[in-house]
């Protein structure tokens, strides 16, 4: 299997969907002749030509606007945000065309359309450019909300995300682009709405998804030393939550952490809290706990904003927490 | 200073220990060395003894309860000294006593603290300024609740104990309550056609002197209640079964969900736990220690079969305290068979030659019984066979140097396997001497901790049941057992003949992480190899 950066596999997702379907097109910001912001879509330009990389200009609304329209009359567009923070400017076609199209017209019009970018904090971009909005877009009824941690989950997803027959809302992870991993060659598809224990333990469950990824199994090696088992759980996919995968993990370790780094308050963290203690109840054995990024707007400073964020040191203290150990 | 006695540890298993009987009592001299009670540890009755000279201040665990080992049981000191550690809130061992936990510690309805202490205790959980609760009782099995279908006292009404004060309507039928105490009704907190969770006060009785608790009296109706098994509810029974039925009545006990689903599935009283989550919470490992140990003695049934009776109901199932034996039992096995992987090797023995040994010792007036045949075989099979001689010690492996056999004795309570030591180097007359002695003294419960520790194999002997073969779990440290069946007529074939002989079936379990079956193998074809020619249990 080859080693691939996070980007990497984004591209060989993109330039295989491309090649098995003639209606698969990606539009967004230098996606083209500069080859992506994040270097994702590099080389696909000279593959595939200007009909299907298509350069935008700064116009999130428009251009995501276009692609939903594409996607009414049957193509399958892929719409590049260059970064989640842009898309808000788009809000109004993702929310209110692509995810309610299927049901204003009465199951008449499809609207297959991805929306991709980076979200989350890239590193010392201040408190416009460095969001983690997914529990925005999880809000709403008709999307779907994917956030892959690793290159292999990424190139999976993304493929399952052009083939779904619904808006897909994925997010990257600034920070995940350069990250390596092993990724299957050629047809990987990993299903959307399907959880991953990413790491197997018995003490605590620790649930999380894209980059904070990392900082958990960090956590957990260290927390290991110490005796303390950790399973990690990764949701990758936000909406549909998967449940049956959430409640598995509680009732196994009966304690629960979760990371997130978006702020708490209506978090999808907070759903997930909501899902374990109505259904899992009778399963807990100590409250759950949340890591999430501080409620304030993200600092320009370097180590103002790694002390925003969550990071190793904050989820061992909550484990620590959730188990009740000394310490926390 | 005062000095609290901690509940001493008289066994390498003993958690915990019932206090059987106090040989002082408060007020009392006590010198160093003296005998001040007898504790019932899982193994064995035993005495405790004063570490110091002094008074005997205060008697913490009352007879009949049980205490953990290292938790105070008593305080001495020096005459009309208070008691320190908490304690100072009981100036005298008469003033109310059950009140002095509850003010330290989050448990704070924790039958411990409401159990009958031998002095003159305050009846149950005083309700705040109003007096003494009345919990609404568990009058059967499955009530969960009660609805108050008339008082028959006001409010300011005298009452005394075992009057009838209200009438209650239970899933079942309606049943008087009786007052267990001698007061003035107080309060009325369920009305009439309300409906109170069990163990929810349903009113307050105030003593003669108005508010707090009368000492002089209460003592009596609180340590007899739940043996007289009137219809009058047992005050601390319900208030037992209060959090069983997960009631937030009464007193609230913090516990997890998980930690409540559990205790509610293994009928555990949660209030009898002590919480090691935050403010005393229980969580899953508390149960899980407490399942190990079995249900607090504290819980007595608090069932009313008398009443029952005459009500023409048939008779209900009673719950048995667990003895202390049995809770260590039950937890060891449940470690064992899941933790230690076992395997068994089932071989015949031809026991002719065997049982011709016995006779001819009765022929000597020496009485010898094929258990103590089969102990010596073992042991010797044990000294040729050094590598099931061994014990899984963590991460390393104890090859032990003497043929130590273990037997199992069944008492009433559950097993003990005293050691019969170098049973290899012992004659037939003295280990059957041994063993006999070793049995008497455990049905006694009068062994000594090193009597019934050590020894790498264990012999269990069902044979006298007429129980022709079964399988034993394995004793740990231990790493292997022999379960022997009875010696019986069979017909086998030897030498094409159908012939009779004495056939003995042995199995043997052992741990599969130490031995191996060609090991196990090995042994009990030596063990077999002995008993079928037992001259060779002398060479």
């Amino acid at each position: 299997m080859a080693e691939l950066m996070y980007r990497e596999a984004l591209n060989q997702a993109l330039a295989e969907e491309m090649e098995r379907d003639a209606n698969v097109f990606l539009i967004g910001e230098e996606v083209g002749r500069y080859n992506g912001a994040f270097k994702v879509s590099l080389g696909l330009l000279d593959r595939f030509g200007s009909a299907r990389i298509i350069d935008a200009p700064i116009s999130e609304l428009g251009f995501a606007g276009l692609g939903v329209g594409a996607a009414m009359v049957g193509l399958r567009p892929v719409v590049e945000m260059m970064t989640w923070n842009f898309a808000i400017l788009a809000m109004d076609q993702i929310v209110n065309n692509a995810a309610k199209l299927r049901h204003m017209s009465g199951g008449q019009l499809r609207c297959p359309i991805v929306f991709r970018g980076p979200g989350g904090a890239g590193g010392r971009l201040s408190s416009q450019h460095s969001q983690a909005l997914e529990a925005n877009y999880a809000h709403f009824p008709g999307l779907k909300v994917i956030a892959p941690a690793t290159p292999a989950d990424a190139k999976g997803m993304l493929k399952s995300a052009i083939r779904d027959e619904n808006p897909v809302i994925m997010f990257e992870g600034e920070r995940l682009y350069a990250i390596k991993g092993e990724v299957p060659e050629g047809e990987h598809v990993v299903p959307i709405g399907k959880a991953d224990v990413k790491r197997e333990g018995k003490d605590v469950s620790i649930i999380t998804w894209s980059r904070m990824y990392y900082f958990c199994e960090e956590a957990a090696k260290q927390l290991e030393q110490e005796g303390i088992s950790v399973e990690i759980l990764d949701l990758r996919t936000l909406r549909p939550l998967d449940e049956e995968a959430i409640l598995a993990t509680v009732r196994k370790t009966n304690r629960v952490v979760i990371v997130e780094e978006g702020w708490a308050l209506a978090g999808v963290g907070a759903s997930v809290v909501d899902i374990i203690q109505s259904k899992a109840f009778d399963d807990l054995d100590a409250p759950v706990v949340r890591v999430t990024g501080l409620d304030v707007n993200m600092s320009y400073a370097a180590n103002l904003e790694n002390a925003t964020q969550p990071d190793a040191p904050k989820i061992i203290d909550a484990v620590k927490k959730v188990l009740y150990r000394e310490g926390a | 200073m005062s000095t609290p006695i901690p509940m001493p540890s008289l066994s390498p298993t003993m958690k915990e220990g019932k206090i059987i009987k106090w040989l002082k009592k408060v007020g009392d001299k006590v010198s160093s060395g003296e005998a001040i009670a007898e504790v019932e540890t899982d193994k064995s009755n035993l005495e405790i003894e004063a570490y110091d000279d002094g008074v005997l201040l205060e008697i913490v665990v009352g007879e009949g309860e049980m205490a953990q080992v290292g938790a105070p049981i008593a305080h001495i000191g020096a005459k009309g000294e208070k008691v320190q550690a908490g304690k100072a809130a009981a100036p005298a061992p008469s003033a109310p006593k059950a009140e002095a936990p509850k003010a330290e510690a989050p448990k704070a309805e924790a039958p411990k603290a409401a159990a009958p202490a031998p002095a003159p205790a305050a009846a149950p959980a005083a309700g705040g300024g109003e007096g003494i609760a009345i919990p609404m009782p568990s009058l059967s099995p499955t009530m969960k609740e009660g609805k108050i279908v008339k008082w028959l006292k006001k409010e300011g009404d005298k009452v005394s104990s075992g009057e009838p004060i209200a009438e209650v309507e239970t899933d079942k039928s309606n049943l008087e309550i009786e007052a267990y105490d001698d007061g003035t009704l107080s309060k009325i907190v369920v009305g009439e056609g309300q409906v109170a969770t069990v163990g929810a006060p349903i009113a307050y009785i105030a003593g003669k002197a108005g508010k707090a608790a009368p000492a002089p009296a209460p003592s009596a109706p609180k340590a007899e209640a739940p043996k007289a098994a009137a219809p009058a509810p047992a005050p601390s029974a319900p208030k037992a079964e209060a959090p069983k039925a997960a009631a937030p009545a009464g007193g609230r006990v913090r516990a997890s969900p998980l930690a409540k689903r559990m205790a509610r599935d293994r009928g555990l009283d949660l209030s009898a736990l002590q919480g090691s989550g935050p403010l005393g919470r229980v969580v899953k490992r508390d149960i899980e220690a407490a399942l190990a140990k079995g249900p607090p003695a504290a819980q007595k049934p608090a069932k009313a079969p008398a009443a029952a009776a005459r009500a023409g109901v048939r008779p209900e199932p009673q719950s048995v305290p667990i003895s202390s034996m049995r809770r260590v039992i039950a937890q060891r096995m449940t470690e064992v068979k899941p933790g230690v992987p076992h395997f068994y090797l089932t071989v015949d023995v031809e026991m002719d030659a065997a049982m011709k040994i016995r006779e001819e010792a009765k022929a000597l007036e020496s009485k010898v019984s094929v258990n103590d045949i089969i102990v010596k075989a073992a042991a010797i099979a044990l000294r040729r066979y050094p590598k099931i001689n061994v014990s899984l010690q963590g991460d390393h492996i104890l090859q032990y140097a003497t043929a130590d056999v273990g037997i199992a004795v069944a008492l009433e309570e559950g097993l003990i396997t005293p050691i019969i030591r170098d049973a290899d180097q012992k004659g037939l007359a003295a280990i059957s001497a041994e063993s006999r002695e070793l049995a008497e003294r455990a049905r006694k419960r009068a062994l000594k901790p090193d009597e019934y520790t050590g020894g790498s194999l264990t012999v269990s002997n069902l044979g006298m049941y007429g129980i022709d073969q079964f399988v034993a779990v394995i004793n740990p440290p231990q790493a292997s057992i022999l379960a022997v069946g009875s010696v019986a007529d069979k017909a086998v074939v030897r030498d094409g003949q159908i012939v009779a002989r004495k056939i003995l079936t042995v199995t043997l379990s052992c741990d599969h992480r130490v031995i191996d079956g060609a090991i196990g193998a090995e042994y009990l074809r030596e063990f077999k190899t002995l008993l079928e020619h037992p001259m060779r249990l002398l060479f």
